[in-house]
This record gives C-alpha cells, structure tokens and sequence, in this order.
C-alpha cells in the first residue's frame, strides 16, 4: 500500500523536512506532491487525486484555514484528511481549523514519532499497513488472494 | 488579552522554546544556558522575525556558521541541491520561526499571533532586543533577542 | 465519445474493490467464466484501489459500499471525479446499507447488487453479476454528476391551479442512470405535483431507501407504492423493487395494484406492464416519460400509451448514461418528443397541459373525480 501526500507550505525548507520525517517513519509513500500556498495545492488537487493532506497555516495568497474550508466544499475533496501542521499551538487556532474540517494538527516544534501518530491516527493505518485498532474482524489486510 | 512583560518569565520561556525547537527538530542538545554574555565572535549568521495579534514585538537569533550548517544538515538529513549556505540560510529561518511560535502560543494559549515571514540579518549584525538569551551547543554559541512593543505593559519587578 | 469496452470486442476490464477476502474471492469466481469479462484486479481498500484504478484503467469497477480506512460513498466520490467510470455498489440488505446505495447511485454509481451472503448460489451470483456488468460497460458516466445536475437544471416556477392541466397521470420508466435521472425530473415539481408513478429497475431491498431518500430531498410525497395506494396529486409511488406496479381506475381515481409475477423483459418491476395499465386505465388522460437504461423494456408500453392518446416523452441520447430503453422506445413509435433530461420536467409540465388527442368516454377530469 502507498499513499500519495501532498505537503503544502511556503518554506521549501519545511516541505523538505516534513517530506524526510515521512520518508523515516516507515510509511509507504507513493508520491510526494508539494504547493507553496493554499491555492496552487487546490490547483493541484483538482487532478491529482492524494491520500492526505499536510498543510501549514500561515501562507501568501491562500492560507491554510482558506485551503481547508474550501476542501469541504467540494465532493471529492471533502474527506481527504488534511493535518495542520504550524509552529501556533494556541486552543484557539487549533480549536478553529479543527472546526474548519481539519483531522489533524501538529505544533511545531514537533518529534518525527508525533507526526507518524497523527498521520496514523488520521488515515487509520499502521507504517506497515496494519489497521489502527485492528482485532475487529475486517479482514481488509490481507492482500495475498490471486485470481 | 496582551503579554505582561515579566522578565523572567520571558527568558525561561525563551529558553525553553528555544531548547525544545533545537532538541526535537534539530536533534541537538543545548549545553547551558546564560544572559547575554561576551560578544560572540567569527563568522556567524542571523535571521529575525516581527510578530503581531494579541501582541506585537520581534524575535531575532543568531549562530556560528559552522554551527548552523551542522544544524541545517541534521535537519535536512544531508545537504540540499542549493549547498550548504543556502540550506543554513534557510535554517536560520525556520528556527527563528518555530523558537518564536513556539514561545508565544506557551505564553498565551488563548489568543491568536501572526508570524511574519523572517528575514536575514545583515553580516555582522547581532541580535538586540530587551531580553537577551546565550545558549551554548556543543561547538557553537546561539544568541536569542526578543523584545516587545511598547504598547506591552511593563512588569518588571520580581 | 470514447467507445466502451462491449463496443470494441475486447473483453470488458472489472476491478473489485471489497474488504472481504470471501467477497472478492465470490465475485472474482463469479465473473471468471464469462468470456467476454476479465476480472484485472482486486483491491481490498481504497489506497490499493486508487492505485489500481489509475494504475489498470478498468472499464467496470465493483465496489463495496461499507469498508474500513474509507467509506465507500468517499471513495466513490473521488472515483467520481479523478476517473469517472461505471461503478457497481455491492451492499448488504441492511438500511445502512440500503441508504448508503441510494445515495451511491445519487453520486452517480450505475447499479447495485446486494452482497453475497450465505446459500446464495454462485450460478445466479454469476449470472446477475455478469449482466450488470456488461449494462454497466455500457455506460457513459460523467465528471461529477450530482454536481453538474444541481446547477444544470431550471425548475419550474410553482403553479397555481392544477386546474391547467389537460391530463392527469404521470408514468415514468427507467433503468441504468435512472434514479440519478428521476431525481432531477422531479426536481422540476413542487410539493403540487401532479400523480406520478415510477417503475425504476432496483433490487428489491433498495427501492425503498430509494424512495426514503427522495421524499427527504424533494417537496412533494415520494413513497414506496403499497398495493391500493391512492395515486394523487402532490404524491409520486416508486414501484417496490422484485414486484410490477399498475395503474387502475376505479369510480374515477386513480390507485395502484402491486402483484408478483413473472419478469418481463428480465424485469421486475417492469416499465412494459406500468405503461401497458396506464395506457388501459388513463390512455390520453396520461403522460408518460422514458428515462435512460439498457434494454428495451418500455417501448412496448410507450407506443401503446402513444397510440391510446396519451403524450410521450423519451429523455434525448445526449443526456442518457444509456441510451437504450428511449432508443426503442423511439424506434417502436412510441415517442412523441425527445428532450434533455434538464428538459424534461417542463415538457412533463407542457404535456400535461395539451388537449386531449381523443376525447374518452365519459371520464371526469381527474381532480374533480378525486373528490368523489
């Protein structure tokens, strides 16, 4: 199983170092899309169809907590979780974009294994593709039937 | 609700976002910590950021060069296209943001800030502000300024 | 237009999205002994599907509405819009399962199959999969239809007196697109519209949340039809699936019979035996509406309602997810005007209003002879 993230900030810095922690924490990723602001990742979302969205708040033209209210306008891209990641870990930003639609937030600084959790708690799966609270009887892991 | 200016308060709290952002993000450790000490000296780099909402004021750092390029690559986990200098510019950066993040949403977990986009300090130009932070790395010494604008009423007895 | 898969020869791709192991197991068996379909893939998620689907270009997928990590109708959604294509729901009977299929279907999903559950036989299993599967092939689905419907169609400004109207039975038959279709012709009505019947192509299990949903959405009555039910003005009855619904006149009003019986033309309810009573019991007093689907099934009717006085609408090629139930129809001369599916509510409305073709016995206007 891979999953396709999209990283939304307008440091080239902090794509890049979200897109490593990504890398180290064992998550199968397919591919890694980046937008520098809300806008060019809606423009993207618009044909690319990703798993998960991670996004930061403050940006030049659209920011974050625009990016995640219009994602819960449209259809296809309503569900998508988006996990905020931003160094404002005031209740009341993060009370506001969880309100917004937001699944996930993440303070900066932040320790890798704290973006894994998020990110696992949000898709519900595992690194190695296990369901998160798993023992209920879905038998969705089992990848190995052929015909 | 505005920032009281309690002095030592602000230097704890300068410290200690300052120690967190190095530890969990730079994988860093931060030997001690001190008041503004000796002028540092040699060939250093330094960013500073200007911050508005429930209160306004500035957060400037600044690094050796050797030490912000060891910074910049645990932080990258090896050095970027652009080189080293470009990948520590660039750290200087992101550290001063997340050290001033960091320390506004402890202080004040009910309101809203917003960061500016931060910028270079000119070569040779050191941090100034009203509180003054040292924090010694392993090999480098990382100076923090933060002040507030006047408009921030002024507590500065304990 | 792109050719579909049963347009070239080619065998017609499916991938299986469903959790269950036994499931996609079932279904995969299921479909292996039919020539002209290959099973490509399987996927026991969203993420896999996803993959597969951009990765295969299936012409049909399958998939099941209740999963884990990611709810089928989010999944679908997303199908909907990245790569549109004809989407068959695998859902349990259950009412969640029965709601969450309507609404698939909504989305834009082209049919259901209930899930495979305990003695079903593989043979039947097979035979009803294998069909669906190939209507579906047939399909020409549309980017994001739910949302394009919304702001495509004009509805009709709220009318005064019913007295306006020349004619006072509405018949509409429909298939693969059909609900997607039905909910906009009466998105055109207010709560005062006029006595619809509807004999829509579902599963029996479904027909009901299909109605369910319909009257939450839409102004006027929608019901599940029960035998005896009174057909009036601001009330439309969906035929219950697995059973024929007809319209009988008795004393001057209007009401339905349900019944058992055999399929006809492989169906049940079928649109051949609504139209077939409607043109007996309503004959010009009638209009009547064939919408898109596979088959042939209406045409009969269509041309019998035609020929009794009654006016006929058939939704135009344009507009059909398929266009096969109209284009017989059409062929049969059964059809008097071909419009958009945007469209038809209005030619509904006009119809109604044109006189009479042939003056009938000694028939009441229907709204006075409701009040007998």
């Amino acid at each position: 199983m891979a999953f396709d993230v999209m990283i939304v900030d307008d440091s080239p810095a902090m794509r890049r170092f979200i897109r490593r922690v990504i890398e180290v924490s064992g998550f199968g990723v397919g591919r890694y899309l980046e937008a520098g602001n809300g806008e060019e990742a809606l423009k993207q979302l618009e044909h690319e169809w990703v798993d998960i969205v991670l996004t930061d708040i403050n940006m030049p033209r659209m920011d974050g907590e625009e990016l995640v209210t219009e994602m819960r306008k449209q259809d296809h891209l309503m569900a998508i979780p988006v996990i905020v990641i931003s160094t404002d870990a005031t209740e009341a930003r993060i009370g506001r974009l969880k309100q917004l639609g937001a699944q996930g937030y993440v303070t900066k600084p932040f320790a890798p294994e704290r973006l894994r959790e998020e990110i696992e708690t949000v898709l519900g799966v595992t690194p190695e593709g296990a369901l998160v609270g798993a023992g209920m009887g879905m038998d969705g892991g089992d990848d190995e039937f052929s015909f | 609700m505005s920032l009281v200016f309690d002095r030592p308060l602000l230097s704890e709290q300068l410290t200690m976002a300052a120690t967190e952002v190095l530890e969990t993000m730079f994988f860093a450790s931060v030997d001690t910590a001190s008041d503004e000490a000796e002028s540092p000296v040699g060939d250093r780099i330094g960013a500073s950021l200007d911050f508005h909402g429930a209160c306004a004021g500035r957060l400037a750092l600044s690094l050796d060069r050797a030490t912000a390029e060891g910074l910049a690559s645990n932080f990258f986990g090896g050095v970027g296209e652009g080189g080293a200098e470009e990948d520590s510019q660039s750290v200087m950066v992101e550290l001063t943001n997340m050290v001033c993040g960091a320390m506004l949403s402890h202080l004040d977990r009910n309101s809203i800030f917003c960061l500016d986009t931060p910028k270079q300090l000119e070569p040779g130009q050191e941090p100034t502000g009203e509180i003054v932070r040292d924090l010694s790395l392993e090999d480098g010494l990382l100076r923090l300024a933060f002040s507030l604008q006047e408009s921030a009423p002024k507590v500065d007895a304990h | 237009m792109s050719l579909s898969a049963s347009q070239t020869g080619r065998p017609i791709r499916v991938l299986i999205v469903d959790d269950s192991a036994v499931v996609r197991r079932l279904l995969s068996e299921a479909l292996s002994g039919q020539p002209d379909i290959e099973v490509v893939g399987t996927a026991p998620d969203p993420f896999v599907a996803r993959d597969k689907i951009l990765e295969l270009s299936p012409d049909v997928l399958t998939l099941d509405i209740e999963m884990p990590r990611m709810n089928g109708l989010t999944f679908l959604k997303r199908v909907m819009h990245y790569q549109p294509m004809p989407v068959i729901i695998i859902s349990s009977l259950g009412q969640a399962g029965c709601s969450a299929s309507v609404e698939a279907l909504r989305l834009g999903a082209v049919d259901v199959l209930a899930k495979p559950h305990g003695p079903y036989s593989v043979g039947e299993l097979s035979a009803q999969l294998a069909g669906k599967v190939r209507l579906a092939a047939a399909a020409q689905v549309r980017r994001d239809p739910a949302a394009r419907r919304e702001t495509g169609l004009a509805s009709l400004p709220p009318r005064g007196a019913s007295g306006a109207w020349c004619r006072h039975l509405v018949a509409i038959g429909s298939s693969t697109g059909g609900t997607q279709a039905v909910e906009a012709v009466l998105q055109g009505f207010g709560a005062d519209c006029p006595p619809i019947v509807v004999a829509q192509h579902i599963p029996s299990g479904f027909s009901r949340a299909f109605a369910k949903r319909l009257n939450e959405a839409l102004p006027m009555e929608v019901k599940e039809a029960e035998d005896g039910d009174a057909v009036s003005a601001g009330r439309v009855l969906i035929a219950p699936g697995n059973f024929h619904m007809l319209v009988k006149k008795q004393g001057g009003a209007y009401s339905v019979m349900v019944k058992d019986g055999p399929l006809v033309c492989y169906q049940r309810p079928s649109v051949d035996v609504l139209f077939g009573s409607v043109a007996q019991a309503a004959g010009p007093d009638s209009v009547a509406v064939i919408l898109t689907g596979m088959g042939s099934d209406g045409a009969l009717g269509m041309k019998r309602i035609r020929d009794a006085g009654g006016w006929t609408i058939a939704q135009d090629e344009a507009s059909c997810v398929v266009y096969g139930m109209p284009r017989e129809a059409v062929k049969a001369n059964g059809v008097e005007e071909s419009v958009s599916l945007s469209r038809i509510s209005a030619a509904i409305d006009e119809g109604l209003k044109k006189p009479r073709k042939s003056a009938v016995s000694s028939a009441l206007p229907y709204q006075k002879s409701s009040a007998i």
